[in-house]
């Protein structure tokens, strides 16, 4: 239900500007510009990354079902869709569940996992001591969040018993503004004494729910209760320390980072180009990075108003994003680098006003 | 005397056991005395007390090296839990800096868990000749021969290894060795003298049944007609995750009040660990599984292993029947046979050797490369597209381009004379290889047609004798099942929501503090 929802979401969103691995690689949160720009052109900020362990195989044989469904149907191109009648009502419906409203994915992803798992670890952690026993197999094993829990612990070692009582208080609270199915969900993966937490698997079975949307039901909650915890610092001190040191991730690489840096020095693209020994397009992906990151950079150098207004214009007329229908009916002189960069500040530049 | 009392306090101090079980005394004492000792004790004797144990009294470090990941992760883990912190496992996942940083600690850990794989890096054997190595461990010996189940090339490559540590003292363990295999440890390692402590390895608790049935829906009927009687502890094989998978909704529906999960190595870690220690805590009753279930699992009430389809070979099938009572409890393993089946496993041997085309393909890219002085790719990803192989079937080529010396670490040597000899001579082993995987599943199909004591027939292969069992002892001698009664599992009370189960795992509530 969640998951095909946020499928014909995306079809919607996207129409046919983009083939359906484009809505892949948003949800599964592919580290790519185009990903990133994808999510911020046509509105998707929300979902981007919310499944990263979705497989292709996975996701097409749900693209496969929808259509059986008569979701969705095959659109002129290969590899393009439609949403039907009935898709459109699907859509009206799970768009009412509250889990579609809580992904906030561009802003938490790679935290909301650190999070949930820094928890689990913990709250398993504290049960067991409560018990009096200190040695367990911890559920989760990553080295980096095991390592993380250790030294926490210490920290909180001589407050314990006031620091678990506070922890539950406030995921109390907060579990219960939640919808029972939801609240429940979440309860069912957590282990503690003597007690291991369900499988996706079991808890597919027990929820009745597809395994995609038992991830998605997580995802969906572990979002929603870093919102409000970020929003009420104050109240939820014990719940914000498991976060407060996670930083958004950067939508930035190294290397594009290195060519900001020689920007800003007042090098040419071709200097940068020669100097660090890459192609010109390559220093041209950096830059368009560089404009979805930096909202203060300003793009005019690259592209004067008036060409941003040509372009403007034709992403108006043809009413799509694809790149190659806007190269084709503006003039020859402006190149893919410049309809990108336009792409990047389209928010901000519609808002600027009337270039049309 | 003394010795012998002051070995088992340390056995109750280290590890909370109050005596030893078969064959750990009498082999930790050997390698204390500072032999080279060759081990053979049954599966789920606790072989790992052998060098644990050791490991602890010894002064320097313990090396243990073993095939698999994940079989190295758990006992970590283990021991982790068990107050040994100063223990751990080095595998190929970790980047650049945290692997530097590692090696320049290996001073501080007592036990080191390596793949055979990563001890042949340069950079490691360099931090590691500079250590005081007390005991080098092999785990799983019998990979190193190529008579084994499990032949493992690197394996091969430990003597140069043991020779640059200074030669630490060496014990060698396995579950399944043939005599012939037992020889080929010594010849390899260079060990004439080792001292052998062999133990028959068959295991007089456990009843052995073969079945023949029409097709899988005779076997779904068969083993919920018997779980319907015994909620108890069970384990059903598969040789593919899909079949695990499918079945496992197949047997909800037939046994609602069954606890049942699959298990296999495609699924998420957390997932992983979470079955793994459910069915240890006995929150749940059955698990589907695939091979990849069972290793390091220390649980020692399982009562019923089925087979839903059989191994490649006889000495798995060991193994996996291994893991039935462990507590000296009568258990039972059950094997489900039909016709159908024997197409698996010989698919499943011609996937894992390259075929006639496949070394084609790859003796034509590996002479262009060699040619152009091209270095082969280190990661496995883009070897397998290559190559269009697949892991299996490259560790088994390259290992013997190293072997002739035409293959060192990724690079190429250009000699066309030399390399087309070497293809040659693979293909060969190949077809060696594949007799012998074929001959091994033969025997398995003819243990399972036998009409003879399939406990006599099982066990004679790899020892003298075996224990002749009046009764409970095959389905051709003849066993009752009416007369097994298990102890049964009680399921604990589930809390009926979601606030009362928030409470009691933080220990709060009615529940009383113990501290």
């Amino acid at each position: 239900m969640c998951f095909k929802g946020i499928i014909l979401k995306c079809i919607t969103f996207m129409k046919e500007n983009r083939s359906i691995s484009g809505i892949y690689h948003l949800l599964s949160g592919k580290k790519s510009i185009q990903s990133v720009h994808d999510a911020k052109i046509f509105n998707l900020e929300g979902l981007y990354g919310i499944y990263p362990a979705l497989t292709m195989i996975d996701f097409l044989d749900c693209v496969q079902q929808m259509v059986a469904g008569g979701l969705i149907k095959k659109g002129k191109t290969d590899n393009y869709y439609d949403i039907t009648d009935r898709g459109e009502q699907y859509l009206k419906q799970s768009d009412v569940t509250s889990i579609l409203c809580y992904f906030n994915g561009i802003k938490y992803y790679g935290r909301d996992v650190t999070f949930l798992e820094r928890l689990f670890l913990i709250i398993q952690t504290l049960s067991n001591i409560q018990k009096g026993n200190t040695t367990f197999i911890p559920v989760i094993d990553r080295p980096s969040i095991t390592n993380w829990t250790k030294k926490f612990y210490t920290t909180i070692k001589g407050n314990r018993r006031n620091f678990t009582i506070k922890l539950y208080e406030e995921l109390y609270e907060l579990l219960n503004q939640l919808p029972e199915k939801e609240a429940n969900i979440f309860v069912d993966r957590l282990s503690g004494y003597k007690y291991y937490g369900m499988s996706v698997e079991q808890l597919s079975e027990k929820h009745s729910l597809t395994k995609h949307d038992v991830i998605l039901y997580l995802t969906g909650v572990t979002h929603h209760l870093i919102v409000k915890i970020e929003q009420n610092q104050e109240r939820f001190t014990v719940l914000y320390s498991l976060l407060r040191d996670l930083e958004q991730t950067k939508f930035i690489t190294n290397t594009a980072k290195q060519t900001y840096q020689l920007l800003c020095n007042h090098f040419t693209v071709s200097e940068i180009a020669s100097m660090r020994n890459l192609k010109l397009n390559t220093i041209y992906d950096h830059i368009v990075e560089i404009v979805l990151y930096d909202k203060e950079f300003t793009i005019d150098t690259f592209v004067t108003k008036q060409e941003q207004a040509i372009i403007l214009q034709a992403i108006h007329k043809y009413n799509t994003y694809k790149l190659k229908i806007i190269k084709d009916n503006t003039t020859s002189s402006i190149s893919y680098f410049q309809i990108r960069l336009v792409l990047a500040r389209l928010e901000e530049l519609r808002l600027e006003g009337p270039h049309v | 005397m003394s010795n012998i009392i002051h070995l088992e306090k340390e056995l109750e101090n280290y590890f909370g056991y109050s005596t030893f079980r078969v064959g750990q005394k009498e082999i930790i004492e050997d390698v204390l005395k500072g032999k080279d000792v060759l081990g053979v004790l049954p599966t789920g004797t606790g072989k790992s007390v052998c060098y644990q144990l050791p490991a602890r009294l010894l002064e320097g470090i313990t090396i243990v090296v073993s095939p698999l990941i994940s079989l190295m992760m758990d006992q970590v883990k283990e021991l982790k839990a068990n107050h040994f912190k100063d223990v751990i496992a080095i595998n190929s996942f970790l980047d650049f800096h945290s692997r530097k940083k590692l090696y320049r600690s290996l001073s501080n850990y007592k036990i080191i868990y390596l793949s055979p794989e990563i001890l042949q890096q340069k950079e490691l054997q360099n931090y590691l000749s500079r250590l005081h190595i007390a005991l080098f461990v092999i785990d799983e010996a019998h990979c190193i021969s190529q008579w084994g189940h499990e032949f493992r090339p690197d394996y091969q490559k430990l003597y140069p290894i043991i020779e640059m540590l200074g030669n630490p003292n060496v014990l060698a363990l396995s579950a399944t060795a043939t005599n012939e295999v037992q020889n080929d440890i010594k010849r390899s390692l260079n060990l004439p003298n080792m001292v052998k402590h062999i133990y028959p390895i068959d295991r007089n608790n456990i009843m052995l049944s073969v079945q023949e049935v029409m097709d899988n829906e005779e076997k779904l009927a068969i083993i919920s007609c018997i779980l319907s009687k015994n909620k108890v502890p069970s384990l059903i094989y598969f040789s593919s995750k899909s079949s695990a998978e499918s079945f496992t909704q197949q047997l909800y529906k037939k046994l609602p009040n069954h606890r049942i999960a699959y298990y296999h190595g495609g699924m998420d870690p957390i997932d992983r660990i979470s079955i793994q220690q459910q069915f240890m805590n006995d929150q749940i009753d059955v698990i589907c599984c695939t091979s990849a279930f069972g290793m390091g699992i220390n649980k020692n009430n399982i009562r019923f292993v089925f087979h839903y389809h059989f191994p490649g070979q006889i000495e798995s099938f060991i193994q996996e029947i291994g893991r039935a009572g462990r507590d000296g409890e009568q258990s039972v393993s059950i094997l489900l046979y039909s016709k159908q089946d024997e197409f698996l496993p010989k698919q499943l041997i011609q996937s894992e050797l390259p075929s006639d085309s496949d070394l084609t393909r790859v003796f034509q890219i590996v002479s262009r490369y060699a040619k152009q002085q091209q270095v082969i790719p280190a990661d496995m990803v883009e070897v397998e597209a290559l190559f269009e192989i697949s892991e299996t079937q490259w560790r088994f080529i390259s290992s013997h381009l190293e072997k002739n010396s035409v293959l060192t670490e990724n690079s190429l040597k250009y000699d066309q004379g030399k390399l087309t000899e070497t293809f040659h001579l693979i293909r060969e082993i190949r077809d060696e290889r594949m007799k012998l995987k074929q001959h091994k599943l033969q025997d398995m199909i003819s243990w399972i047609h036998s009409t003879e004591c399939l406990r006599k027939e099982l066990y004679t292969k790899f020892q003298h004798g075996y224990t002749v069992l009046t009764q409970q002892c095959c389905s051709n001698c003849g066993i009752d099942l009416t007369d097994f009664k298990p102890k049964q599992t009680v399921n604990a009370s589930i809390l009926p929501n979601w606030e009362m189960k928030l409470k009691h795992l933080f220990g709060l509530g009615d529940t009383h503090e113990t501290e």
